[in-house]
């Protein structure tokens, strides 16, 4: 058995080490498994203090529950609901009369299951989230679009379809109604109250009133230009002949009021755009990209090979070095600074620069902020910054040789 | 005589004068919504008359208001922390879950005090009675430090609201300014019922009129407490299903509309019972706390009873609860059916199981408990067999209840599926599979409370017999009709699926009401084999109390959760639109270790409030020996043995 004392103080110790390690290492989960280990560490601390036993085991129990079912949901599949993007196909605002049907279905798939790999549920459309896709797959909540187009031909000249008594029966006064496949798709589309398919419509409606949102309103709001990728889709994933799309715009001008239209390039003008944001799902280079640390730093291994303003990012053989500069220690000592792995200095020099400056580097006039954008901690999620330390620290001076780099002694890009 | 004396003393008429006061506070709500509408939007009448139409009660209304902001990232102001906290929605998750929290406890332990407030008064024995009132006096105490943090919560979340997300703020209240100021009055007149219910009990307390006065005090505590809160459900159900504006969000000058949204009822329903069984969460650790830091064997006596009473009254409250949520979820899926689909199969499905494992350890622990609470019992043996067969039976509907039924996918899975719904597990977990499994659970934890009241006791009554055969008939019957409808569900249309909850809850419920019923009584005149040991309860069943607790904090938090976070990328759905960094909806690791951290700074803030409670209490607690307990919490013991 280990004596109290001893116990204590290796038990402070490892607690102490573990939680460092987890919560600097590991993300989520192991965060939330610091959390049980801090727990058992309470409560021993709770059995080697007798007055405040009670209060410390009570804490100690609380946060072992609470550490269990944090534990739990991050052992689970992680998934992150995105705001959906639009989908602007490679070239800018192509009009998709101008482009061919491959590649117009490819963006009406993209709309629908968002892009493979990502992890969405689905895409902007939102599609899967009711309908299924394959033939013979479940679809209870709405109709199995597999087949669509054929059978969309059949429904126009339904008795069912052609006498309706659901709550709506036209898009808007005087739009009228679909004759073609085509029509039926988009009417579907944007008057979902026009015609409901037997046995899907809203609880107690007798199939009069559909559930479905209307595609072009929010939230969904797809443009005409979405939509018209979208129908593509539909009918070029049955290997029969594709409508071209201006058919298909005329079909949505039938049924969505001219107000209504939304342009497609709207969502392409830069105006309001949302901030830009590295996600962890943004591959390193992604995210170097869309952080222009290229403008400033050179970066081995990538394409970034021409920053000079700041230092070269071979952070595998620089990261260590610095964290035990005496330069850093007294950034440390200061309070400014924390970082106690290469990792974790990496974050910081991210997500503060200011924190500890390379010395090279120092601004004369104002040695105490750092050039580098302070605005990072808002524009990285956690989960983007670990990803890119992760990859700049596989990054070493051998990397820079390899492609030709050259450093001066201060870890700036050399000429020549 | 006593009423004479108090009339006599002028207590009768303050005590006429506070309640006509506080009745007429009570009125303001009502008169402020029955007022015409444009009394009150006046001042921003504009001076062309602009029509717009209600988004959701589909009627033509003046436009009084401006349309939702159209905001950038420049209109989330944040502060320059590390992350997470430069993320100004977290910081605002966490004051607001605090604050609900404490709101919640404030709001529910009243209801408590009221309920064992009218059971001391209407108790024959006087000792029993005086228990249940110190009982009832010991948890406003609890609850009186609690307002307090309540209120300062209040102020820093509102603080937090105008700095963090001002363009959201301003939108919000140029809508519900008449609300909030109705708001602010009932918190007054809240504080001052509260103040004179606590202050005024003992002075109150003559055993005739003035202790009725008290009482209904507690009621009216209780009315303003549900009415405030029922006035901030409206904002929020608002942001999920807006009411009262047009498209643009613009106000259409009819206030009834903009409070009466779709999800705003039974949201009330919902947070009301919510709030009472999380109360009960938080007096049961209560008295787990102080059982477990007892002295003497007179407060570990007292305290395992309060645990008990608690414990009673928070699975009393939880039961209705998921009949409450059903009906919210139905009226979800009635306003749109899309947000239903990202709660239960999308987006927040997987929150569901983690829902679905919080409840399964409600239920084992609530199991555990009644097992470890028969330990106290002499005569209790020849039931503790079928705990083994209880625990089978809540373990297998456990495992049915969190399997899901539709899984939420990467795009690539879903693309290869070819649809939401797996084509094996889409087959499991349909829901009324799942209303089969949680009515068993449901069941067996009756069972295990039967045999918990039947413990120390051996039934007298001459129709035992037939009392024992009709109560294995109906628990038969509706344990068959329970899965025989659950194994159905998988061979009928998804429209008809739904309809089978009623005949499965019709089936619980029977059990439950009359099931309790015929064992009561049948207790009667039970010959009794030992008194309930007061104090012998194991320490574990303390453990499993403050598990009770715990769970029921963390669920309220992973509700709450999902209620907010179902709006998506929506302040206001499909009017006003968040346009944040942070309009993402965060991984459930992410969120759940928030969670943790809510519920932990919550409980530490909390046993802080019973550190405090204990500075002002020095009364010795009430004996437990002969006690009584009325029927309904327990079953009369005399200690020693029969009478």
């Amino acid at each position: 058995m280990i004596p109290g004392k001893v116990g204590l103080a290796v038990g402070t110790v490892a607690g102490i080490a573990f939680i460092r390690w987890a919560t600097s290492g590991g993300g989520t989960l192991n965060l939330a498994l610091a959390l049980l280990l801090t727990a058992v560490f309470i409560m021993w601390l709770g059995y080697m203090i007798p007055p405040a036993r009670m209060i410390l085991v009570s804490v100690g129990f609380f946060t072992l529950m609470s550490g269990i079912f944090a534990s739990y949901s991050n052992w689970l599949p992680q998934v992150r609901g995105e705001v959906p993007v639009v989908v602007v196909e490679k070239g800018g605002g192509t009009k998709p009369e101008d482009m061919p049907a491959d590649k117009l279905a490819e963006k009406g798939a993209a709309i629908i299951f968002a892009d493979p790999g990502a992890l969405e549920g689905q895409g902007k459309g939102q599609c899967p989230l009711c309908h299924g896709f394959k033939k013979g797959a479940l679809s209870e909540r709405a109709p199995n679009l597999s087949g669509i187009p054929q059978r969309a031909a059949e429904r126009v000249k339904d008795p069912r379809y052609l006498k309706p008594d659901s709550v709506q029966t036209e898009s808007f006064s005087g739009s009228g109604r679909a004759t073609t496949a085509v029509e039926y798709i988009a009417e579907s589309h944007s008057c979902p109250n026009c015609f409901i398919v037997a046995g899907y419509g809203v609880k107690g409606s007798n199939d009069r009133e559909s559930p479905m949102p209307v595609i072009y309103k929010p939230p969904i709001e797809l443009s005409i230009d979405e939509l018209i990728a979208v129908d593509t889709w539909l009918f070029y994933r049955e290997g029969g002949d594709v409508p071209p799309a201006s058919e298909i715009r005329a079909a949505y001008e039938k049924f969505i009021p001219a107000a209504d239209r939304k342009e497609a390039p709207k969502v392409e003008a830069p105006a309001a755009p949302g901030p830009v944001i590295a996600m962890g799902t943004d591959t390193p280079e992604d995210m170097i990209k869309k952080m222009g640390c290229g403008a400033c730093h050179t970066i081995p291994t990538t394409a970034n090979k021409f920053g000079a303003i700041g230092p070269v990012l071979i952070e595998k053989t620089n990261a260590p070095k610095r964290i035990s500069s005496p330069e850093y220690q007294a950034r440390v000592k200061a309070g400014k600074a924390h970082a106690t792995t290469p990792k974790q200095y990496i974050i910081e020099s991210i997500m503060n620069p200011s924190a500890f400056i390379v010395p090279a580097f120092v601004n004369k006039g104002n040695p105490d902020v750092s050039i580098m954008p302070p605005d990072f901690s808002k524009k990285f999620t956690y989960e983007a910054v670990e990803k890119l330390a992760d990859f700049l620290l596989s990054i070493d001076a051998a990397a820079a040789s390899k492609d030709g780099i050259k450093i001066d002694k201060d870890g700036r890009k050399a000429a020549g | 005589m006593k009423l004479m004396k108090a009339v006599g003393n002028g207590k009768r008429g303050w005590s006429l004068v506070i309640l006509g006061v506080m009745a007429a506070l009570l009125l303001l709500p009502v008169v402020v919504a029955l007022a015409p509408a444009t009394s009150l939007a006046a001042d921003e009448a504009p001076a062309q008359v602009q029509k717009g139409k209600d988004v959701y009660f589909k009627t033509e209304g003046i436009v009084s208001g401006p349309p939702a902001p159209q905001t950038t990232a420049k209109d989330y102001p944040s502060y320059d922390l590390p992350y997470p906290l430069s993320e100004s929605r977290v910081i605002v998750w966490t004051i607001a879950q605090q604050h609900l929290y404490f709101g919640s406890f404030v709001l529910a332990v009243p209801i408590f005090c009221m309920i064992i407030e009218l059971v001391g008064i209407m108790s024959k024995d006087r000792t029993v009675g005086k228990r249940y009132d110190d009982l009832a006096h010991d948890f406003v105490r609890i609850s009186l430090t609690a307002y307090s943090v309540t209120a300062i919560l209040g102020g820093l979340l509102l603080f937090t609201f105008i700095t963090l997300y001002p363009v959201f703020f301003t939108y919000l209240t140029s809508l519900f300014k008449p609300f909030m100021h109705i708001y602010a009055l009932l918190f007054l007149a809240e504080s001052g019922t509260l103040y004179i219910y606590y202050y005024g009990w003992d002075r109150m307390n003559d055993g005739g009129f003035l202790k009725w006065i008290h009482a209904t005090l507690g009621i009216l505590l209780n009315v303003f407490g549900s009415t405030l809160m029922m006035l901030a459900n409206s904002w929020s159900s608002f942001m999920m299903s807006p009411a009262g504006v047009d498209e643009k969000g613009q106000y259409l000058g009819n206030l009834v509309h903009l409070l009466h949204n779709a999800l705003w009822n039974p949201l009330n329903v919902h947070r009301i019972i919510g709030n009472m069984v999380f109360g009960g969460g938080i007096v049961v650790a209560y008295a787990a706390y102080k059982f477990l830091s007892a002295k003497t064997e007179q407060e570990k006596a007292y305290y395992d009873w309060m645990g008990y009473i608690a414990m009673f009254l928070a699975v009393a409250s939880l039961i209705p609860l998921p009949f409450a949520g059903y009906w919210l979820m139905r009226e979800v899926y009635a306003y749109r059916q899309q947000m239903g689909i990202t709660l239960m199969g999308g987006l927040l499905a997987w929150l569901f199981i983690i829902q679905a494992v919080l409840i399964g350890a409600l239920f084992f622990t609530v199991n555990y408990y009644l097992f470890n609470g028969m330990g106290r019992m002499r005569g209790s043996e020849p039931y503790r067999k079928y705990i083994k067969y209880i625990l089978f039976l809540t373990t297998a509907a456990f495992l049915v209840w969190l399997t899901p039924h539709t899984l939420v996918m990467r795009a690539a899975e879903l693309k290869a599926i070819g649809g939401q719904q797996h084509p094996v597990i889409g087959n499991f977990g349909v829901m009324s599979a799942k209303n089969g499994a949680v009515n068993t659970m449901l069941m067996t934890t009756i069972i295990s409370f039967i045999l918990y009241q039947r413990s120390n006791k051996i039934i007298a009554v001459p129709w035992a017999a037939w009392g024992n055969a009709a109560m294995i008939g109906m628990f038969a019957v509706a344990l068959v009709n329970n899965w025989w409808l659950a194994i159905m569900g998988y061979f009928i249309p998804a429209n008809i699926r739904v309809g089978l909850s009623v005949p499965q809850v019709v089936g619980t419920l029977t059990c439950l009401f009359v099931g309790l019923a015929i064992n009561t009584a049948m207790m009667r005149g039970a010959k009794l084999t030992g008194p309930i040991e007061w104090g012998k309860i194991s320490v574990r069943s303390q453990y499993g109390l403050f598990a009770l607790g715990v769970s029921f904090t963390w669920l309220m938090a992973l509700m709450g959760y999902i209620r907010s976070s179902v709006r998506l990328f929506w302040h206001a759905m499909e009017v006003f639109r968040d346009n944040s960094p942070w309009a993402f909806t965060h991984a459930i690791g992410f969120a759940a270790n928030v969670m943790s951290f809510n519920v932990l700074i919550f409980w530490i803030f909390t046993l802080f409030v019973f550190w405090l409670g204990e500075f002002s209490s020095h009364k010795t607690v009430p004996s437990m020996v002969d006690e009584r307990q009325p029927v309904g919490l327990g079953r009369p013991v005399v200690a020693g043995g029969s009478k």
